[in-house]
């Protein structure tokens, strides 16, 4: 077997996908899914663990080319290539995926109904959501993209809260609806001018007139937007992830909305660079009302997971500034946002879960003094709750520091748009804490609820929580303190990235890339790290 | 103009008014046996049509089994049911009526200019055939074998369609298994019909 | 003249599909007539489906024969036709594996029933190659008439006797409408019968209105046949009181004959009217998509919801009909293939519901995949697939179809199209919200009490064959449509009246990069053109 040219990314995206076709071989004898449970963790396990293997024998850090390339025809006749590669981009997303699925599936473990059904979508949801990032083919990642509608409906139907099925059609219609965008997109690019492709780097190489470009990155921004999610078309994300239950969660919060961002730079920003020099201000204005709105509207909420899906909405905020920047670091901060997030939301949306097994409630007047009873389950909220907040040192603040400092220095905005961003995002990020702590302070202090506090059911955090909470929290401190181990992966990406969007914008083409125009960009010099 | 040309063209226009009289009569006509008998008309007039175009098989054909075969069958179908229902009166049925007379004339404007402005294309054989019989045959069993031999088919299967809707059913029932819990009704759809929505 | 050679000189090997489903028609009944009913649930669906797949195998023998007009040009062999008539064919065979069952719990006669449905499908598939008017005529009426019959099979029920009369009534006139267009391009033409004698006669002439009026009527005929809206009407009440096995034969044997015919009358007879045809199909195709998609979803029966939505999808496929280009046609022809196995799935999953809990209403289904998983699984994954879910057939079929309107430059159908089979997977993920989704407390009363699941008596095996090849087909079809695609491009291909009505359109340039060598890499340009 030949190592270099062994179609790597194929068998990390179907081994998962194979494996849970064989689910409803397993012997079940007690029914309550224990053999499945642990089938579907060793099958993530292994996944993982080629991912991880993978990264570190067959990727090259220093290039910003595309790597593990395979391309196969599928069907010649549509011009439709089974067509993978992973860059800067999608590496970081792909290793997220691996890490963050398999700790979902360890948090499942308290999932009994339908076990067969619910580990099926879950190992089918891994699959298809590596194929996202690794797709290079606009009509498969079409595909893949709409692929795992129906298992996150059916995950948000069948194991939900009280509201799961109203939750579960608003999801389905709002992403099946926007999809469209991205097949007429596709269409649409494949077929300008005479040649008809939909490979990812030959559509971008394309030549599209500008009104073109403009209508493609409109459909394309409307698809994306729901997903990541952006202000006016959220309305789905609360209400699917109040009622999503705590592994599913894991896998909306962690992966499902950098599904969006990623598409938003791989797609709006790659392909189309002369729409996003005309969209980047609006994409920023967005970004600070995502920043702003969500944060006072969680600051509102009385529900727990709307709470911090709201603060999720927030975050990503960050993401829209850091696409529309201009500069490495910003560009470079907000794909870290997105791998920051996915861990740090997937396990604050751990803890509620495991907040939400014991006090069955999710409203906040109903909880309160229940940290003198489950104090480990108290510390580890407490601690994602600082790395959501940015506390330094943790992830979401290198983070957010980045796309600060990649727009502030921007040369593509006019000095006065850029204080009033900064001021009106850092409002935002001085809103993050109050709502948390806040929230700390009514569910483990608070007026103590006597009935809740005397409950048998009340008690503290499992080996098993611990782990998953420990698994997090090491590479969200990890990347805080440095943040080269994630940001080394995409530099070159990044860096070459920001020429080209660069380039599309007359009045930056021939001036310098400000503060690091070295592929490592800026990163380096702020966290110089030191030599070993 | 030749006397045969004065008595083609006077015959003609008999006919047509013939025809057009008797479909007013089929439609028009509340009692429904005066409607079964002007079809009969229509058939015939037809039939006199053909003879006038040279097509004698044929409208011994046409009158044969229109009007010996399926006109006489409706007349029987409607003597053997005859049932005196009274329809209340539709309100406002005028606008129907009405709405179908302005359809039906529109359509025959319609076709009426068309069949005026169109240079409908000279039949390559302007001669009378000595014997259409002969010709028929030539084609039924040259260039339109195919169809001719399908029709066959056709007529078996309308054949075995018609004694199956006719037949009285012995019921089998007992032999077969079931496998629902109820007994399915013999002959009816496995489905409960719909409760009629309230 | 000897027979062998009468034979030869009418080129009668072109039918010999056909004359392979007359043969098993006449053993049928004969058979039964000699055998006696009782013992005929027992061998005559084998023998008609031994026969069925008979024809199709000498379809595929045919395929590679050089087309050649037979019986003095009544009847075209092409590729297209091939293609067409193996999936009426394929349709029949399905429909019988689940009609056995189906007929006999019913108690009615199961020989005749095996012998009207295979005069319809001789009907159908001569339909396919008919190339002249006579035959066009007769074997859409074989079609017809047999499905009138079928329809009223159960006699005894009064919704069954509804639908045939409304079907019989309304497609006589339909047929009537249909004979006087085609009468009148016999007088335009000045009495020719041939499809491409009449397309030569009338590109000399002038006559424009009498052309037109004839299209409309003729466009008026096969829109009953296809379903399409406005001339739907029969459709809601026709499915929902015929055999449930005839519906399905209706909605996938029955409507792609009437596509073949529309693809080889329009395309051939009509070529100095392409534009107004097109235009008509266009107003169709669109009001089918939406009427079709969005009556569906407020069905309370899965019988009628199928109608509605058969409706529906028969727009989808007017798309590629109506562009007029090579892939277009390709498109249809596979999306007609598609649809043959994830309609008929469909359809053999509500009837095994049928048949273990006598209902058909979408409420009745709740709870139903803690009873019966593989039919949960099996309606669950037809009905995606027509939702146009991927990696089911569906997806690919639906992909197709708009990726060929997109190159034809056809945006607002496409949209069009897109925008409602997102409302057709409301409704097909209705169903399934119903079986998987509701809780054990929530389930229906018929489904408390679902009989025992039991594939031992008669007929039911062959229902079972039949819901795992159509699953099978619906699972993988799509992930490994490349041979399907194949298949249908060369059937278009070859047929020269498709290219003469594409050359009117300007064609795309030829297709894409299809090299596994990768398109240059993107970085080094970027990089030239910023820097």
């Amino acid at each position: 077997m030949d190592l270099a040219t062994f179609p790597w990314l194929t068998t990390i995206i179907l081994f998962p996908l194979v494996a849970a076709a064989a689910i409803p071989l397993i012997p079940d004898p007690k029914g309550q899914g224990r053999p499945i449970r642990w089938y579907s963790l060793v099958i993530g396990l292994i996944d993982f663990a080629l991912i991880v293997y993978t990264f570190s024998t067959q990727y090259d850090l220093s290039s910003s080319e595309l790597q593990l390339v395979e391309v196969y025809n599928w069907i010649p006749q549509l011009g439709l290539q089974w067509s993978l590669g992973a860059d800067g981009l999608s590496m970081p997303l792909i290793l997220l995926t691996g890490f963050v699925t398999t700790l979902a599936i360890l948090a499942a473990w308290p999932v009994t109904l339908k076990p067969r059904l619910f580990y099926f979508l879950v190992l089918a949801m891994y699959g298809g959501q590596i194929a996202v990032f690794a797709v290079q083919d606009m009509l498969v990642f079409f595909l893949v993209w709409e692929l795992e509608l129906l298992p996150v409906y059916l995950l948000l139907a069948i194991w939900g809260g009280y509201k799961r099925q109203y939750a579960a059609t608003k999801f389905i219609l709002y992403t099946a609806g926007s999809s469209l965008f991205i097949l007429v997109a596709a269409l649409a690019m494949a077929f300008y001018g005479d040649t008809i492709t939909f490979d990812m780097r030959a559509l971008g190489l394309k030549e599209f007139s500008l009104s073109f470009e403009l209508l493609v990155y409109g459909g394309l921004l409307i698809a994306y937007a729901v997903k990541l999610p952006i202000v006016p078309l959220h309305t789905w994300l609360p209400d699917a992830h109040g009622e999503a239950t705590a592994p599913v969660h894991m896998l909306l919060a962690g992966i499902l909305l950098k599904m969006g961002g990623y598409a938003l730079i791989r797609m709006n920003a790659e392909m189309l660079p002369q729409a996003h020099a005309l969209f980047a201000p609006a994409l920023v204005i967005l970004g600070v009302v995502n920043i702003i709105y969500a944060a006072l509207t969680s600051f509102a909420q009385r529900n727990l997971k709307r709470k911090i899906a709201y603060s999720s909405i927030s975050h990503m905020g960050f993401v829209l500034i850091g696409i529309a920047s201009f500069t490495d670091l910003g560009l470079s901060g907000a794909v870290l946002q997105m791998v920051s997030h996915g861990l740090i939301g997937a396990s604050l949306f751990f803890l509620v879960g495991a907040t939400y097994d014991r006090t069955h409630t999710l409203i906040l007047e109903e909880m309160g003094g229940v940290g003198q009873k489950m104090p480990k389950i108290f510390a580890m909220f407490t601690a994602c709750s600082m790395a959501s907040l940015a506390l330094p040192g943790m992830s979401g603040f290198v983070a957010e520091l980045m796309v600060f400092v990649g727009f502030a220095t921007s040369d593509a905005y006019s000095l006065a748009f850029r204080i009033i961003v900064v001021f009106l995002a850092a409002v935002g990020v001085i809103l993050t804490p109050i709502y948390l702590l806040s929230m700390l302070r009514e569910i483990f202090y608070g007026a103590e609820n006597k009935d809740l506090t005397s409950h048998e059911a009340l008690i503290d955090a499992e080996p098993r929580e611990v782990f998953i909470i420990a698994c997090l929290l090491v590479p969200i401190i990890g990347i805080g303190l440095y943040p080269k181990i994630i940001t080394q992966i995409y530099d070159a990406k990044t860096a070459q990235l920001t020429l080209r969007m660069r380039g599309a914008v007359p009045s930056l083409a021939q001036a310098p890339v400000p503060m690091g125009s070295s592929p490592a960009g800026m990163t380096t010099h702020f966290y110089q790290a030191p030599q070993l | 103009m030749t006397l045969a040309d004065g008595v083609q063209l006077v015959s003609t226009l008999i006919l047509a008014a013939m025809v057009i009289g008797a479909a007013l009569g089929v439609v028009l006509f509340d009692n429904i046996v005066y409607s079964a008998f002007t079809l009969g008309g229509v058939f015939i007039s037809i039939a006199g049509l053909y003879i006038l175009m040279n097509a004698d098989f044929v409208s011994a054909a046409q009158v044969l089994i229109y009007v010996g075969a399926v006109n006489v069958l409706i007349l029987f179908a409607i003597m053997l049911v005859n049932k005196q229902e009274v329809y209340s009166p539709v309100p406002r049925r005028w606008i129907r009526k009405l709405s179908a007379a302005l359809v039906s004339a529109g359509l025959f404007g319609l076709l009426t200019v068309m069949l005026l402005q169109t240079e409908w294309l000279p039949n390559a054989a302007q001669t009378a055939p000595d014997s259409t019989v002969i010709l028929i045959g030539e084609h039924f069993f040259s260039d339109y074998l195919l169809p001719f031999e399908l029709a066959s088919i056709l007529l078996l299967m309308a054949l075995v369609g018609a004694v199956v809707i006719a037949r009285r059913e012995s019921i089998v029932g007992e032999d077969t298994a079931i496998v629902g819990e109820q007994p399915a009704p013999v002959l009816e759809l496995p489905e409960r019909p719909r409760e009629p929505v309230a | 003249m000897d027979v062998a050679n009468l034979a030869s000189q009418l080129n009668a090997g072109a039918i010999l599909p056909e004359g392979a489903v007359i043969l098993t028609l006449m053993v049928v009944l004969i058979g039964e007539l000699a055998l006696g009913r009782a013992s005929a649930a027992r061998w005559t669906p084998y023998v008609a489906i031994a026969g069925l797949l008979l024809s199709v195998g000498l379809l595929c023998l045919q395929w590679d024969l050089t087309p050649t007009l037979s019986f003095l040009g009544s009847f075209n062999a092409d590729k297209l036709s091939i293609v067409l008539r193996s999936i009426i064919a394929l349709s029949t065979l399905v429909t019988i594996l689940m009609s056995i069952r189906y007929v006999e719990q019913a108690g009615s006669s199961i020989g005749e029933f095996m012998t009207i449905l295979l005069s319809a499908t001789v009907g159908g598939m001569f339909l396919c190659g008919a190339e002249e008017l006579t035959m066009i005529f007769v074997s859409l009426e074989t079609l017809s008439i047999a499905s009138y019959l079928l329809t009223g099979y159960m006699k005894r029920d009064p919704r069954s006797n509804e639908a045939a009369l409304k079907y019989l009534l309304i497609g006589a006139a339909s047929s009537a409408v249909f004979l006087y267009g085609l009468s009148l391009l016999y007088g335009l033409s000045g009495g020719e019968t041939h499809l491409s004698a009449i397309a030569n006669a009338l590109a000399q002439g002038t006559n424009h209105l009498g052309l037109l009026i004839a299209l409309v009527f003729v466009i008026a005929g096969i829109s009953f046949k296809i379903a399409a809206v406005p001339f739907h009407q029969w459709t809601p009440d026709v499915y929902e009181g015929a055999p449930t096995p005839v519906v399905a034969f209706l909605s996938v044997g029955s409507k792609a004959a009437g596509f073949a015919l529309a693809i080889r009358l329009l395309t051939q007879a009509f070529p100095a009217v392409v534009e107004q045809w097109q235009f008509i199909f266009t107003a169709l195709a669109i009001l089918s998509m939406v009427l079709g998609n969005v009556v569906a979803i407020a069905q309370t029966s899965m019988k009628r919801m199928l109608a509605y939505s058969s409706i529906g999808q028969a727009g989808f496929v007017m798309i590629g009909f109506v562009i007029g280009t090579e892939a277009g046609y390709a498109s249809m022809i596979f999306y007609l293939l598609i649809y043959l196995f994830m309609n008929l799935g469909a359809f053999t999953c509500i009837i095994l519901f049928a048949l273990r809990t006598g209902t058909d209403q979408i409420s009745e289904y709740a709870g139903l995949y803690q009873k019966d998983p593989l039919l949960t699984l099996a309606l669950s994954l037809c009905l995606l697939s027509l939702g146009g879910i991927p990696p089911l057939a569906g997806f690919f079929g639906k992909i197709y179809l708009f990726w060929a309107g997109w190159q034809a430059g056809a945006y607002g159908l496409v949209i069009l199209g897109l925008v409602t089979s997102v409302i057709s997977i409301y409704y097909y993920i209705r169903v399934v919200k119903m079986m998987v989704v509701k809780e054990p407390q929530e389930m229906s009363d018929v489904v408390l009490n679902y009989p025992a699941i039991n594939w031992t008596p008669l007929g039911m095996r062959p229902l079972q064959v039949g819901l795992f090849v159509t699953l099978i087909a619906t699972s993988i079809a799509g992930i490994l449509s490349n041979p399907l695609f194949t298949l249908v491009n060369n059937a278009v291909v070859e047929v020269p009246h498709l290219q003469t009505a594409n050359a009117a359109k300007t064609p795309m340039a030829i297709l894409p990069t299809t090299t596994p060598e990768l398109p240059a890499p993107l970085v080094s340009n970027s990089d030239s053109t910023a820097l």
